[in-house]
């Protein structure tokens, strides 16, 4: 961590860029060897400057394409910026890919710790916090049932009650958030609720302008990998109307 | 520092469990198979080629060469398309990713290891038991599971760009096999052939495997150095390339 960031910042970006190269089709190693072709670049994200407090709850708004994803990326720290340095503070999370890293054959407890072990718990960890996360996954005596005999809420219900109780201080949401059935999707925002009610920072990506302006008090309009916009809340009118 | 190596082993330990427990739940004689597979290999070709090679206790060894190529043929095939295979964890998490080929191969060595509590058992039987023995082949399949780890590292990687890498690895494997001393020895091979058989770190693992459960392997010591040099290559290789890649796996993927 650097010793000059302020106590207060959750997250600082200075000059992030990021560089995809387009393949249209997987390269091979064969035609890597025979030939060297040239590929087209892509600049998903360019320049990006910005500073996140804690407690702050940042929608990240823009078209398909602009970047959001990326962006939500580079902060999950699942990929590293091309150029430009990322600085945090903090444990950080993201709620995307819920149902990944479950085994189907294994029961939903081995599950459980393996998904835990995963999101960087330890075991001991897990073995403290095993009834909490089983409670708030509710998915009662299925616990000890393999995990291909759950429903779909129920995965996405343990993949969520696992996550949250990594015990986060920046939270990362993705647009397909609110998938899920009902029960799920209230459950999750009241839990997202209580996040913000105790003062973590939340990074959110969605389409949904309606949460955006309920949630967050921040706004980042990225257009074609660049901040167009960044401030209060009445960004989102500006954009309704571009 | 130590949280995070505590949290890398309970990691590993933890995905492992599962390359286990997954491939044994709902399989009525659960590990069985993994014996039963090199045991009905070593029947197949013992019958077969017991009328082209004339060494002693042919089935036994076999048996002994079998195990340890079962383990990496397995691992090899299994770890170099894991990571492409495990996309969406990429994706949801950062987590130390060498754990997910890794464990693959940790699974398979703890078949491994067991097949040979079994084949110690009957070597105990004949009378060829020897506690040396089994000092030198567990050293030896220390050896050849740092050299395995080392390969898939860099195989696994690899794959990741490019797509064909999986299909290579088969191919060669298919080759591997016979270029490595499991049906024959080297004393059945002409000397000529020895600096092909110093480029495979396979045949000095083998015949040492050979020699110490059997007292019937050949071993040449040039050849021995060669292989050991090798493997040390491979190995650095691997590290160093999953190392420098790793970051940037989620853009191919």
């Amino acid at each position: 961590m650097n010793f000059d960031m302020n106590h207060n910042i959750a997250i600082q970006l200075r000059g992030v860029s990021k560089k995809y190269i387009l393949h249209h089709e997987k390269p091979t190693l064969v035609e890597n060897i025979i030939k060297s072709k040239q590929n087209e670049q892509f600049w998903a994200l360019k320049n990006i400057d910005l500073t996140v407090r804690k407690g702050d709850r940042v929608g990240i708004i823009g078209k398909n394409g602009s970047g959001k994803t990326t962006l939500l990326e580079i902060l999950a720290r699942i990929t590293v910026p091309t150029r430009g340095k990322v600085t945090t503070s903090g444990k950080i999370v993201s709620l995307i890919e819920l149902e990944a890293g479950f085994h189907p054959e294994l029961t939903g407890e081995e599950n459980i710790y393996l998904n835990g072990l995963l999101v960087g718990m330890t075991k001991r960890e897990l073995n403290k916090k095993l009834k909490k996360i089983i409670a708030f996954a509710d998915i009662g005596s299925f616990i000890d049932a393999p995990f291909y005999t759950y429903s779909e809420g129920m995965k996405l219900r343990l993949g969520f009650s696992i996550v949250v109780h990594t015990n986060p201080e920046i939270i990362l949401l993705d647009e397909n958030f609110s998938v899920g059935d009902k029960e799920f999707s209230t459950k999750s925002y009241n839990k997202i609720q209580e996040f913000i009610e105790e003062g973590k920072t939340i990074i959110m990506v969605s389409h949904r302008m309606d949460i955006i302006k309920e949630k967050c008090n921040k706004v980042i309009w990225l257009d074609k990998g660049k901040i167009k916009k960044i401030g209060k809340i009445g960004i989102v009118g500006e954009y309704l109307k571009s | 520092m130590l949280a995070k190596s505590r949290q890398f082993i309970d990691l590993l330990i933890g995905m492992t469990e599962k390359e286990l427990k997954a491939r044994y739940k709902n399989t009525l004689f659960g590990f069985l198979w993994i014996v039963l597979n090199p045991i009905l290999q070593m029947i197949i070709i013992g019958l077969i080629f017991s009328f082209f090679i004339k060494i002693d206790n042919y089935f036994l060894f076999l048996f002994s060469g079998l195990l340890p190529w079962q383990f990496i043929s397995l691992s090899l095939s299994k770890a170099t398309p894991s990571i492409v295979f495990e996309r969406a964890l990429l994706q949801k998490a950062k987590f130390p990713i060498e754990t997910i080929p890794i464990s693959i191969i940790l699974a398979n060595f703890i078949n491994m290891i067991v097949s040979f509590v079994l084949f110690f058992l009957v070597l105990l039987v004949v009378g060829k038991f020897s506690i040396w023995g089994v000092l030198i082949t567990i050293t030896v399949l220390i050896w050849l599971l740092v050299f395995t780890i080392g390969l898939s590292l860099l195989t696994s990687c690899l794959q990741v760009k490019y797509r064909d890498v999986n299909f290579f690895v088969q191919t060669v494997l298919i080759l591997w096999f016979y270029a490595t001393p499991v049906l024959y020895n080297l004393s059945l091979i002409p000397k000529a052939l020895f600096p092909i058989f110093s480029l495979n770190p396979l045949t000095s693992i083998f015949e040492i495997l050979h020699q110490s459960l059997l007292q019937q392997g050949s071993l040449d010591i040039q050849i021995l150095i060669i292989n050991f040099a090798i493997s040390l290559f491979v190995i650095f290789i691997g590290i160093f390339l999953f190392k420098r890649e790793y970051k940037y796996f989620v853009d191919w993927l």
